[in-house]
């Protein structure tokens, strides 16, 4: 039997350090609409590897460019008299933003992989396309009123 | 009086630069570098106080900067800000010299905490 981190566990892990990270360093409302393994619809937003011996996972943080510009704000603690963050700084902010909450996804799968580890986060422009035998899933959660999804996509060992 | 902050995100090194001036210690220039190659040109180039630097990172990363900053026998201060905060990296990050190790997120209490050990 395969001792690789489940799905399910992943999706858990990723639900609970998004919750943390809007919540603690964003300070935004989060809440969980929906949970499901399976289902993946990769598109447009910040993504991350967390790769290990027994688990690789590609993880995203994936929302609508208002969604991105409302978190990038929040983690800048940008102001209603501020000058808008431009594209750049939004992408790289929100790719920021997935390198935390991976770092808490971590911690929280380490006693099940120890040799688990951080990739550096990108952004991504368009729809990505999964093969068939990725092991996906995903949730859609509110953060603040950002409606975002928390894609997860990879192979257990 | 110098500081410089090393990490591959302009965003991050905003936030890392504005929670120094907020714990304290504003009267420091901050000097910034995108990663461990460009830093390590600029300690050898103007001698920080301190380096403050990311670890995961294109080019460079934070630890091979480091050991490569104790390989040239350069002994200055440094520490990590990252999103990875376990006890492996934290062992790494002693043994190979670093001060200490701040996981993102992190607050300004923890740079008052780190920085008011090493600079005036």
């Amino acid at each position: 039997m395969s001792d690789a981190i489940q799905t399910e566990l992943w999706l858990e892990a990723f639900v609970g350090a998004t919750k943390e990270v809007a919540e603690g360093f964003l300070g935004l409302d989060s809440e969980l609409v929906t949970q499901e393994v399976g289902v993946c619809q990769p598109s447009s937003g910040a993504y991350i590897a967390v790769a290990g011996k027994r688990s690789t996972r590609h993880l995203g943080l994936v929302c609508d460019e208002q969604g991105r510009q409302i978190l990038a704000e929040a983690m800048l603690c940008v102001g209603d008299d501020d000058d808008p963050l431009d594209k750049e700084d939004v992408t790289d902010a929100v790719g920021e933003v997935m390198n935390i909450i991976a770092g808490g996804i971590k911690q929280r799968l380490l006693d099940r992989d120890p040799s688990l580890k951080l990739g550096i986060p990108i952004f991504v422009e368009g729809r990505a396309h999964s093969p068939i035998h990725c092991q996906g899933g995903q949730a859609e959660v509110l953060l603040g009123q950002v409606a975002a999804k928390l894609v997860i996509l990879g192979t257990e060992s | 009086m110098k500081i410089l902050v090393v990490d591959d995100s302009k965003v991050m090194r905003m936030i890392v630069k504005r929670h120094i001036r907020q714990a304290g210690f504003g009267h420091y220039t901050v000097e910034q570098a995108g990663d461990g190659a460009e830093a390590l040109d600029l300690v050898r180039a103007g001698a920080p106080d301190i380096v403050i630097s990311d670890w995961n990172m294109p080019q460079m990363n934070g630890i091979e900067l480091l050991e490569n900053l104790r390989a040239e026998g350069n002994a200055v201060p440094f520490g990590f800000v990252t999103s990875e905060g376990s006890a492996d990296m934290r062992k790494r990050a002693a043994d190979t010299g670093a001060l200490f190790v701040i996981t993102k997120p992190f607050t300004v209490d923890h740079f008052k905490d780190a920085l008011s050990k090493v600079l005036q």
